[in-house]
């Protein structure tokens, strides 16, 4: 309420920005209500059609059975450390994925000669389906957690790479040439003008990359873990549960959409001086 | 006082095309020099050299005696287009050329250069959220806060409409006659040339060279309607229609045969 008493343009400037800001806000919400109205409604379906016996839900479980199963492992403790579990192994994936792909990335799009040498090996790796390189990790790293990760890295390096490979090519000579004409250094001009402007770029393949960290995980873990939403998954094949399995997949959904709404979130201050089409709505 | 001085500067292509050949030139210091030619005469290529952005295949360029061949730190460069950062605010756009200096004195230095380019108060905003007018303003600020020697302005309000360019004009004339550095005004706008330059340089393309010189003596500030300045008007038209007549003539002959 301060910003009322300002006096002068500044301060009718600064109030209007908030009144807009608020009204965005509420938009927000508003759109969130909307995005989940359809599983919502499908789900009382489901469970109105088990109740009134027009299907028996035994191989689809309804909604109540998997909240009760998620209620349970909840009670006793195991839900909390197959997510731990779970969520270690993707974020210590992704980070070392990220990293690396990040440095490769910026030295491949960077250099023309590193790029002739080494983007066409990548480009060959990146064509092998990720999975193909299980047994191999298995017989490197063992069965434990470092295969685990190294195959999440694997699969969250290549969208990494590509995006900041390709945003560093597509950065406008333009911009690059202001950086020139004030005399940047090579590594001024790479953190003032070539990171800023990669950034959208960057961090939608940081979201893509992150979705894949979320794919590898479960393939590591039916690769023999004790515990894990992808051991859950394992379990509940095999002792005939599958209400557990649909408690472990709508886990995965939440955590999915929690680490990718998270990840806009921390992102989007960098961000705001985009003129995108979203940004205009 | 600074000095610029072209000597028989030329430059080429690697595939084959020679944009400029034999080009002589020495700019008098606080003169407004305006390079004007049609498109292709390689008037750009020229202020690109003057830069440093690009390097001549032959002759030199020197300012003040020392040979030009990378950016300098004492020459400026306002494009056709302001070439702003989006991600920075418009004053951090000011100051991006001088983050080398203290905070304070970078901060005095952007505020001034906001104020006498009539931007004072559009400090904290985005370059997405000024008009094309106002983001050549900046660029031009961004350009003279770094307190050049030389600025080069490669057809800097062509993208701009009239009434907003005869303003940009008039104002960037009012910031010359601050500290009056040497400005090269590269420009197809014949009224802009004779409404800024103390001197006016004629191009001609294929291969791009100077094909007319002359001193603009109308007293400032200049009049656009006297029948003087139709008349300095109407010799750079000649000088430019001879090349344009004589570039007629040379395809004439090629569009009859076919």
């Amino acid at each position: 309420m301060t910003t009322i008493a300002v006096s002068g343009g500044l301060g009718s400037e600064t109030l209007g920005d908030n009144a807009n800001r608020r009204s965005r806000k509420t938009g927000g919400y508003a759109h969130s209500a909307a995005g989940i109205l359809l599983p919502i409604v499908v789900a009382l379906a489901w469970e109105a059609a088990v109740r009134f016996g027009l299907a028996n839900g035994r191989l689809v479980p309804p909604p109540s059975a998997i909240f009760a199963t998620l209620r349970d492992l909840a009670v006793i403790g195991e839900l909390w450390v197959h997510i731990k579990a779970t969520v270690l192994r993707v974020a210590a994936g992704f980070a070392a994925g990220t990293l690396v792909a990040t440095v490769f990335g910026a030295i491949a799009g960077y250099s023309t000669l590193t790029r002739r040498l080494f983007d066409p090996t990548l480009q060959g790796l990146r064509a092998v389906p990720s999975i193909a390189w299980v047994p191999l990790f298995i017989l490197w790293f063992g069965i434990y957690e470092a295969s685990k990760v190294t195959l999440i890295a694997v699969g969250v390096f290549f969208p990494v790479y590509l995006g900041v490979l390709g945003a560093i090519l597509s950065v406008d000579r333009k911009i690059v040439e202001v950086g020139r004409v004030f005399r940047l250094t090579a590594v001024a001009l790479v953190l003032r003008i070539l990171l800023p402007s990669i950034l959208p770029a960057y961090v939608i393949s940081l979201r893509s990359g992150l979705g894949l960290g979320w794919m590898f995980v479960v393939a590591a873990e039916f690769m023999g873990a004790s515990e894990g939403l992808g051991y859950l998954l394992v379990d509940g094949q095999q002792l005939g549960k599958p209400q557990q399995i649909v408690a472990a997949i709508f886990t995965f959904a939440i955590l999915g959409k929690f680490s990718d709404w998270l990840l806009s979130r921390v992102t989007e201050p960098f961000l705001k001086w985009q003129d995108s089409f979203a940004g205009g709505r | 006082m600074a000095s610029l001085e072209i000597k028989d500067v030329g430059k080429s292509y690697p595939n084959g095309i020679v944009a400029l050949s034999g080009i002589n030139l020495s700019v008098r210091p606080g003169e407004i020099l305006a390079i004007v030619g049609g498109s292709g005469c390689g008037k750009s290529t020229l202020l690109r050299l003057l830069s440093g952005l690009d390097v001549a295949t032959t002759g030199a360029i020197t300012l003040d005696n020392a040979p030009v061949s990378s950016p300098h730190p004492s020459v400026g460069i306002v494009f056709q287009e302001p070439r702003l950062l989006p991600w920075l605010s418009v004053a951090d756009n000011v100051g991006f050329g001088i983050a080398h200096l203290p905070r304070t004195e970078r901060e005095v230095r952007v505020q001034t250069a906001l104020k006498r380019v009539g931007l004072a108060d559009y400090g904290r905003r985005w370059p997405r959220e000024l008009s094309g007018g106002q983001g050549q303003r900046v660029a031009i600020a961004r350009a003279l806060v770094a307190q050049p020697s030389v600025l080069l302005l490669d057809e800097p309000f062509s993208a701009l409409d009239a009434f907003t360019r005869v303003e940009l004009q008039d104002h960037l004339l009012e910031l010359w006659a601050d500290t009056r550095p040497m400005m090269v005004l590269v420009t197809h706008d014949i009224e802009e040339a004779v409404a800024l330059a103390s001197r006016i340089v004629v191009m001609r393309p294929s291969p791009g060279h100077i094909e007319a010189e002359f001193d603009v003596t109308l007293p400032r500030p200049r009049d656009r309607l006297t029948s003087r300045f139709d008349e300095e008007k109407r010799r750079v038209l000649l000088a430019l229609n001879d090349s344009l007549s004589q570039r007629r003539d040379a395809t004439v002959p090629l569009l009859k045969s076919a």
